[in-house]
């Protein structure tokens, strides 16, 4: 009994720290951005200016440069791994999908650096050479096709950070496939179904799953710092062409973090950090909700 | 009509394997890519030489190696043993009105990009704010400082640390979590104390998912250089002391490819090499521990 | 079985508690004595600088045994860092700002070598080795946003060869906080008006113009410009040398030459200024050799063969080094002793990296100011 108390006093103490430590980190944030936004208050999320050396922070084009970048890396990733994930789990002979399982698997493993040394030494080459300037030259009449071609910039980070979840809604989706009851998959033959019909029902099945793979890659997209920062060309203006460049909030404190000029300097970037911190949050208490709501059936009908 | 169906599956077919090679396609050139500039760059004295300045010819990336070797060893001991502790509170003791709140912070923890963590360890440890905060320089107790250390190896240690604990929570959880209750609950009934029960039977059973949850946050926070870059600066030179500088596979790979200079960019490939052997190295291992029955 | 699990617990706690109380009680700040470990210095700041320091830390560190750790990551950086001595020294391009000197309390500026800022470019059709001709107003407009293609009449006026090149013009720029901003936004406030008045100087600013690419650190200009073309970035000379980028002759405001920089036009700027500095522990602030040279042109005309870009670096140290966490007697004293080195014998180390090696005159000024260095009072 008493091994038992000391025991869980132990575990208690540790995680208590922890808890502590989460609060301490948010606290410091809060604290560090207060200054920022004493001054400018919400200003800070809607204004575009960033002046250090007038002391006029605004951040508004580089959460745009977030969500564009995110948006685009979803965008380009979701379909992709949707048909990837089927065709592993039902189409691949059982032989290789363990091999091509673990080559996918491979490609979440790479570090987020090697994706920007790639990224920024044979990415940015070819895109620019090989898609961009033809795409200009073949489009420059229509709007947002105009502007200097440098090969870095949002759209160019937007397709690293595709590459880079790819990897991570496929296996999500690959598990969930795997896991649906074979009832399903043979009930949808047994009535006929072409291939494109039963994948549909199979993806209507694990809607939920899909979902949280897709919540999954927005937050590592999100929050990724090192690879976009080295591709994504770090300007303070909102993009007027497609291949502009721009910032996301984790690249900006990568850029900038330990180089910031004056003390509203580096307490604008611990606000952006803070407002990374609340996106992200409010991320997680989405997808809880959603997985909540829909689950909520089936705790019901219990 | 048939042959339209035919063709319908063929075509979707075709679809699919498509996106699996579009799929596949960016990793095999990205391991092309490291591979061929890598290897041209590697040579016994790179791994084991000190970095030069560029231009100058001989340099290489040992200190690199040593920095990530030694950072990640720190942040192991720091952070597995605390990880497990708290994976093992939200698994065997989720009755506790507190376990859920626990597994929820954690679940917020994960999700912090890692840039974040690196801001607040490098707020409150490099320059010891926290310390300000409440005007003291320094907590001593008797010789033993604990203080704003400047830009350290123990810094970028406890922020990989802090970075690896919610992986190896979330990991360990869902280990123990496939414990058969029936063995646990065989021990208690024939009397032996919880504490023991958890600390024998079911980590003993969980084993293969504990080297496994260990496996995994080494191999992410081997190749983090976020945080480290807002903590350790970076260093030139062969470890000194925890309070200097260090140097890390990672960074040199985002410092020197951000150079201009042709040598320091062929280093970079060699050290995305390494690190890329070394991940392989460590996710082969998963997978064979997994394929042997152990956990998963 | 419990027996073997307990015992390793019991093991492990004693020895992360063992590992924690050696790293806790190897703090230099508490024991003093490092022993046979080489004595590590810490410093960061200005990109501009780094050949120059990296390399003259690496010899140093063969000749002395004292590393040298520099982190190239901006004059900005380097100010903050030092401000919030989380490193023991500092480097910038640019002096502290009154506002910043004051924090310090104790700034020393301790000025290690003089370089000239050059406009790079990539314009793939120019033969290598093509020197184009700016003026500061041209610069200023296409930074500004007002000239946007190579082929503007006011670039072709200045080189003919630029006619039929019907680019845009891509403008790099620094992202962090750099001292080479500073001095280039120095300059290009001195010689136009409208950027005086719309953007102004300073480490970091609010670069207008669209088509503009940032880089980190001196580096991430020179490879950017390198690797896109008909780009024009501004860096340290040795960097567009050492990367085989493209340079433009700059126009001299005195005399309306196009001048190249060299080490002979850096120097005839050096001389010409003859700056009269500060003592080293006061403010430094209205310290900057391209406003005093711009200001001189106005009224002297006869100043021959100098480059007009040109600026000190500094490094700042605090004079009371006891303040930094970590620093210990023996680690202060080889800070002043490589720093001594570094304004006399290191010199010898920047003409081949086309640095300008310190007058005479600014040498004796720093060996005062190093002997000012204190540590829990007691001089170096």
């Amino acid at each position: 009994m008493r091994g038992d108390k000391i025991f869980l006093y132990i575990l208690l103490f540790i995680s208590a720290l922890f808890v502590v430590i989460v609060f301490l980190l948010g606290f410091e944030l809060y604290r560090g951005s207060s200054s920022i936004f004493d001054i400018f208050g919400f200003n800070f999320i809607l204004s575009s200016t960033w002046d250090p050396v007038r002391g006029v922070f605004g951040i508004a084009p580089v959460i745009l440069g977030s969500f564009l970048t995110c948006f685009i890396a979803l965008i380009l990733a979701i379909p992709v791994a949707l048909l990837t994930s089927y065709f592993i789990s039902e189409l691949v002979p059982s032989r290789l999908k363990i091999y091509i399982t673990s080559l996918v698997e491979l490609l979440a493993a790479v570090p987020s650096v090697v994706y920007g040394l790639w990224g920024i030494l044979v990415l940015v080459p070819f895109l620019r050479d090989n898609i961009y300037v033809p795409l200009q030259s073949a489009f420059y009449f229509l709007p947002g096709f105009g502007g200097a071609i440098t090969g870095y910039g949002i759209l160019t980070a937007g397709i690293l950070l595709a590459i880079m979840i790819l990897p991570t809604i496929t296996s999500i989706t690959k598990e969930a496939i795997e896991l649906l009851p074979a009832s399903i998959k043979e009930a949808a033959i047994a009535l006929g179904a072409m291939r494109y019909q039963s994948a549909r029902i199979i993806f209507t099945h694990i809607k939920l799953t899909i979902i949280a793979a897709i919540m999954l890659g927005f937050a590592r997209a999100f929050g990724e710092a090192m690879a976009v920062a080295m591709v994504i060309g770090g300007s303070h203006l909102f993009p007027n062409s497609i291949f502009a460049t721009g910032y996301t909030l984790p690249s900006l404190i990568v850029n900038e973090f330990t180089e910031a000029t004056s003390p509203l300097h580096y307490s604008a970037l611990i606000a952006a950090g803070f407002v990374l911190f609340v996106i992200a949050l409010a991320n997680i208490v989405v997808a809880r909700l959603i997985i909540y709501r829909t689950t909520r059936f089936m705790r019901l009908a219990i | 009509m048939i042959k339209k169906i035919k063709l319908y599956n063929i075509l979707f077919v075709a679809i699919c394997s498509l996106a699996l090679i579009i799929t596949l396609v960016p990793l095999i050139w990205i391991l092309a890519e490291v591979i061929a500039n890598g290897i041209s760059a590697i040579s016994f004295s790179l791994l084991t030489n000190l970095p030069a300045p560029p231009g100058i010819p001989g340099g290489g990336i040992g200190n690199y190696i040593q920095g990530t070797i030694i950072l990640s060893a720190v942040a192991s001991l720091i952070g597995f043993p605390v990880g497990l502790l708290m994976g093992i509170f939200i698994s065997e003791y989720r009755e506790h009105k507190f376990a859920p709140v626990v597994r929820f912070f954690v679940d917020v923890f994960a999700e912090f990009p890692a840039i974040v963590i690196g801001i607040f360890v490098y707020v409150i440890i490099v320059r010891g704010d926290i310390f300000k905060l409440f005007g003291i320089n320094a907590l001593c107790l008797g010789s033993i400082c604990i203080g704003p250390t400047g830009f350290s190896a123990i810094a970028g240690s406890i922020s990989l640390a802090l970075l690896m604990i919610p992986i190896v929570t979330k990991s360990v959880e869902e280990a123990l979590n496939l414990v058969p209750t029936s063995i646990k609950e065989a021990a208690l009934a024939m009397g032996m104390p919880r504490w023991r029960m958890v600390l024998t039977i079911s980590l003993s059973y969980a084993r293969g998912g504990l080297i496994l949850s260990y496996i995994l946050a080494l191999s992410r926070i081997a190749g983090e250089a976020a945080p480290l870059l807002l903590t350790v600066l970076g260093s030139f030179y062969w470890f000194t002391s925890f309070y200097d500088r260090i140097g890390a596979l990672p960074l040199a790979i985002f410092t020197y490819g951000l150079s201009p200079y042709e040598d320091y960019r062929a280093q970079a490939w060699a050290a995305s090499l390494l690190l890329i052997l070394v991940v392989l190295i460590l996710n082969i291992a998963l997978r064979i521990l997994i394929e042997r029955r152990m956990i998963r | 079985m419990s027996r073997l699990v307990l015992s390793i617990v019991i093991v492990a706690i004693v020895a992360i508690g063992g590992v924690a109380y050696w790293m806790l009680s190897n703090n230099p700040g508490t024991s003093g004595s490092q022993g046979s470990q080489p004595i590590r210095i810490s410093g960061a700041g200005s990109t501009f600088v780094t050949y120059f320091l990296q390399t003259a830390a690496y010899y140093y560190q063969q000749k002395y045994g004292v590393e040298v750790d520099y982190a190239s990551i901006g004059s900005g950086a380097g100010i903050q860092q030092f401000l919030a001595n989380a490193v023991d020294f500092g480097a910038t391009d640019v002096p502290l700002s009154t506002q910043a000197w004051q924090q310090a309390g104790d700034a020393l500026h301790i000025p290690e070598a003089i370089g000239g800022v050059v406009l790079t470019y990539n314009i793939p059709d120019l033969p290598p080795n093509t020197h184009l001709n700016f003026t500061g107003e041209v610069i200023a407009d296409i930074y500004l946003g007002k000239i946007t293609k190579w082929n503007d009449p006011a670039l072709v006026k200045l080189n003919p060869i630029l006619a039929n090149i019907n680019q845009p013009i891509t403008t790099v720029h620094r992202s962090d906080g750099s001292g080479t901003t500073g001095v280039f936004t120095d300059y290009l406030s001195s010689v136009s008006q409208e950027w005086a008045q719309t953007v102004g100087s300073g480490l970091s600013v609010n670069w207008p113009g669209t088509n503009s690419l940032g880089g980190k650190g001196s580096e991430g200009v020179a490879s950017a410009v390198k690797n896109t073309p008909y780009s024009i970035g501004y860096v340290e000379f040795t960097y567009a040398l050492k990367n085989n980028i493209n340079y433009g002759y700059v126009e001299n405001p005195s005399t309306g030459e196009f001048v190249a920089p060299t080490i002979e036009s850096i120097s005839k700027t050096v001389s010409y200024v003859a700056l009269s500095l500060p003592r080293g522990d006061q403010d430094w602030s209205s310290v900057s050799m391209v406003r005093t040279f711009i200001q001189m042109s106005k009224s002297n005309h006869t100043l021959f063969g100098a480059y007009p870009i040109v600026t000190f670096t500094y490094i700042v140290i605090h004079k009371e080094l006891s303040k930094i966490p970590n620093m210990t007697k023996e680690k202060a004293q080889a800070l002043v002793n490589f720093l001594k080195w570094l304004v006399t014998d290191g010199q010898q180390y920047a003409t081949n990296l086309y640095y300008v090696p310190l007058p005479q005159s600014v040498q004796n000024l720093d060996l005062q100011t190093l002997s000012m260095v204190t540590y829990n009072g007691m001089n170096l």
